[in-house]
């Protein structure tokens, strides 16, 4: 029971997470393309990427609260959450200069933090689709026992 | 039992999910600008003999916020950004500094930081092209007083011509283009023929002003071609000369904001031209194009600047001035075959050796 809870959390922190994150994008659009077209690897493609990042985050958040897509859209948190890494590893490193997108509260983050504060995101999707496994497979066990305690009663 | 369950699936998913992120990274990155070429000139460059490689003095500043305002035998004088009145005097050598702070005899002042300052001794100028207003005074005592007179000389960019006179690079209402001029006591004289419109007249026209005491000729640098024009200290046009590299035509995108009216670039220019000074008979402009046979290592990993002769417009040749401490060049200037470069917060001097040399070409 405890591991199934802890994969409730996991799930709503990505879903707080992704909704405030699209939310404040959508509401400073303006501005956040903006700040894409200063970004070296994005500039051309700034107003597509624009909508594209929020729109993504706000189905992930959607699927995440849909138990049979739970798995896919953990995967997909795991996948988002290790690009923008990526994305920000890259930019500090190999940047001739240094942009930030980043909307609301994470903009007063520095970089280091920033990427901290991913990092955990990153686990936490790899620890949600273990728990998720786990919790499977409870499922399944429970299900097996039930259906043995049904056989051994019809007989 | 485990706390954890990875099924064999689960761990392919996650490695697919891992090289589709790397994947992405990497496609964005070969298709940005970041991996194409640095643009080449089709053009060769020929260095000086001496090569920068180490300073010959140093000096830490502290901030990053000083310019260099002007040179004499043995002091160089540093304006500041942020603190407009605040001057800094180095001895040519780094080894002394004192810091003035300038008495501005002016009744109010809007947005003093737009105040310009350059020093030629015996006097030093404060411009501040939004009063508008010039001030003078003596370097001996550092107070300013109101110069010019007239109140409609708006300016973006000038400098002094001789003692009485100054360059304006002004912005001309009626034709929303850039136009150039010249302020002297009560007059203001127009000269319209002198910038040549591109594009728009406003970013095509964009660049810097010099004067050469020396040489009595103004100087403007051209950012997004290669360009210069040389007029006398009339501002009547001698020639208009051209940097080594091909790029005759700027290349810029200007987007018009429908709401304001304004007009901005749309995309990061394609600047030819950088930082720019004139020293005696010569002018020195950093080169933002590559030529043919420029490592692009070094390029990158420093500034590469071109040398003219302000008398025809010949190039004399190149030198390179590497970053300091991973920092770019903000400033430099050409004094007594001393180059003064100010990168970040540190003032370097390198001995060019090159003023006997190229004189005799």
């Amino acid at each position: 029971m405890k591991a199934i809870n802890l994969l409730d959390i996991i799930v709503f922190s990505f879903v707080i997470l992704f909704i405030y994150a699209a939310t404040n994008k959508l509401a400073t659009y303006d501005l956040f393309v903006a700040q894409l077209g200063k970004s070296p690897l994005i500039m051309n493609y700034a107003p597509s990427i624009a909508w594209m990042i929020p729109t993504l985050e706000l189905i992930l958040a959607i699927a995440l609260l849909i138990r049979k897509l739970l798995l896919a859209a953990l995967f997909g948190c795991f996948t988002l959450m290790l690009t923008f890494t990526l994305y920000i590893g890259f930019i500090i490193n190999f940047s001739p200069y240094v942009p930030c997108s980043c909307g609301g509260i994470l903009n007063s983050l520095g970089w280091t933090e920033h990427m901290l504060f991913n990092i955990i995101f990153i686990v936490l999707a790899v620890l949600g689709i273990g728990l998720h496994a786990k919790q499977a497979a409870l499922v399944a066990a429970e299900k097996f026992s039930i259906d043995q305690q049904n056989e051994s009663a019809s007989i | 039992m485990k706390a954890l369950q990875f099924k064999r699936s689960s761990r392919l998913t996650l490695a697919c999910c891992t090289l589709l992120s790397v994947g992405i990274i990497v496609t964005l990155y070969a298709l940005s600008p970041l991996t194409r070429d640095i643009p080449r000139g089709g053009f060769e460059r020929s260095f000086f003999a001496k090569k920068l490689t180490t300073p010959d003095a140093l000096i830490d500043l502290e901030v990053n916020s000083f310019y260099i305002a002007g040179t004499d035998h043995g002091h160089v004088y540093l304006g500041n950004t942020t603190a407009p009145f605040h001057v800094a005097v180095v001895s040519s050598d780094l080894k002394d500094s004192s810091h003035v702070m300038l008495k501005v005899h002016m009744e109010s002042i809007l947005e003093p930081r737009q105040f310009k300052l350059q020093v030629k001794p015996p006097y030093f100028y404060l411009m501040h092209g939004l009063e508008p207003a010039i001030l003078r005074g003596l370097v001996k005592n550092w107070e300013a007083y109101p110069f010019m007179t007239g109140n409609d000389y708006y300016f973006v960019e000038s400098t002094p011509i001789g003692k009485e006179a100054f360059a304006l690079r002004s912005y001309d209402g009626n034709s929303n283009e850039y136009i150039l001029a010249r302020k002297a006591a009560n007059q203001l004289e127009f000269k319209p023929s002198l910038l040549t419109k591109q594009i728009d007249g406003i970013f095509c026209v964009d660049g810097t002003l010099h004067y050469s005491q020396n040489a009595k000729r103004m100087v403007y640098v051209y950012f997004y071609r290669n360009q210069f024009i040389v007029a006398d200290s009339n501002m009547d046009l001698q020639y208009r000369g051209h940097t080594i590299d091909t790029f005759s035509r700027a290349r810029l995108e200007i987007a018009q904001i429908k709401k304001s009216g304004k007009k901005m670039l749309a995309k990061p220019p394609l600047q030819v031209n950088g930082l720019s000074c004139v020293a005696d008979d010569k002018l020195y402009i950093q080169s933002t194009v590559l030529a043919d046979n420029d490592s692009p290592e070094t390029f990158m990993n420093g500034a590469t600047i071109d040398a003219y002769s302000i008398k025809n417009g010949a190039y004399l040749g190149s030198l390179h001035v590497p970053n300091y401490k991973n920092q770019r060049l903000n400033n430099f200037q050409v004094s007594n075959g001393i180059l003064f470069a100010i990168f970040d917060q540190y003032l370097l001097t390198y001995d060019l050796e090159i003023s006997e040399h190229t004189n005799q070409k």
